[in-house]
């Protein structure tokens, strides 16, 4: 049997905060935290009074600087989901089923505000906050039903072997639908707006202004992605080295 | 202007919350840790003094 520092030394959680690489963490964690709080302030101050105002949609349409970043991340999520899924299929390390799991979190959070912002959109531009013969809007809906799936799989199956590999599969067999949704705006007709609303011809079809809002926005979005990731992370693997550490001492209990 | 409001609000909002959500998950999951932590070392002196 492992002694106590084997067992918490196998989880990739730190026993203290104390190693090197530890700290190295911690730091690194702090300076994506700090640069989320500098960037969120601007990135709002940008969205709201420094970009212009739409001609056709007036002070409605700023809600594209909040809803476009959460539209792309939710792409890159899954993808890391995708990618750390068929990684821990291959090489069989948790490490990449925590990854997996924590980024299909933090994805499922980001398309959930995406829905309800775009909703909000949609009733003041549309009058309507939802069409159901719009295949972005109805691709996109499919998405989160898939990682919602995902998460409650991974809710009510456990912590077991199984698990992961049920739910790496569907992580791999749910980034079909990224593809589409991205592209479901130029192959079928839609009123929700193309992708050349923001790029036309490789260069941005925004006002200056618009197009500096829209990427701080986006860098803030991002380094929240990433630091929201991360604490996710950190809590699965303390999850993890806690369970395994109460079935070490049930198995002590059992053996005296 | 009101639609506006409200999706800023729900998504800053919505974000601050979540991540106030995973910190208290954190600090669950620690002191869980540290309670069986304790538990495993206390069974681990016990074993070895017999």
């Amino acid at each position: 049997m492992k002694t106590l520092d084997q067992q918490l030394n196998t989880t990739t959680a730190p026993a203290s905060d104390s190693t090197p690489r530890a700290r190295w963490l911690l730091y690194g964690e702090i300076a994506l935290g700090i640069g989320a709080l500098i960037l969120m302030p601007i990135a709002i101050w940008a969205a709201l009074a420094y970009a212009p105002t739409d001609a056709v949609q007036g002070d409605v349409q700023r809600i594209i600087y909040v809803h476009v970043p959460l539209a792309i991340l939710p792409y890159v999520a899954f993808f890391v989901v995708f990618v750390a899924s068929i990684l821990y299929l291959w090489r069989g390390d948790e490490r990449w089923d925590m990854l997996a799991h924590a980024s299909a979190e933090v994805g499922v959070v980001f398309t959930t505000l995406m829905l309800v912002v775009g909703m909000l959109w949609g009733q003041g531009f549309w009058g309507r906050p939802w069409d159901w013969a719009d295949p972005r809007l109805t691709t996109t809906f499919i998405l989160w039903l898939i990682y919602i799936s995902y998460l409650l799989l991974r809710f009510y199956t456990g912590n077991s072997e199984r698990s992961a590999r049920m739910a790496a599969v569907l992580g791999i067999a749910g980034f079909i639908d990224v593809p589409i949704v991205h592209f479901s705006v130029t192959w079928w007709r839609s009123i929700h707006p193309d992708t050349t609303y923001l790029v036309d011809n490789g260069s941005s079809a925004l006002p200056s202004a618009a197009t500096f809002a829209l990427l701080v926005s986006f860098a803030a979005f991002t380094l929240l992605y990433v630091l929201l990731t991360v604490q996710v992370y950190r809590s699965l693997t303390l999850r993890r080295a806690a369970l395994r550490l109460r079935a070490e001492a049930e198995d002590m209990a059992s053996e005296s | 202007m009101g639609y506006l409001i409200a999706a800023f609000s729900v998504v800053w909002v919505g974000l601050i919350a979540y991540l106030g959500w995973i910190a208290l998950r954190i600090r669950g999951v620690r002191l869980e840790l540290e309670t069986t932590r304790a538990l495993v070392e206390q069974r681990e002196a016990v074993k070895k003094q017999a």
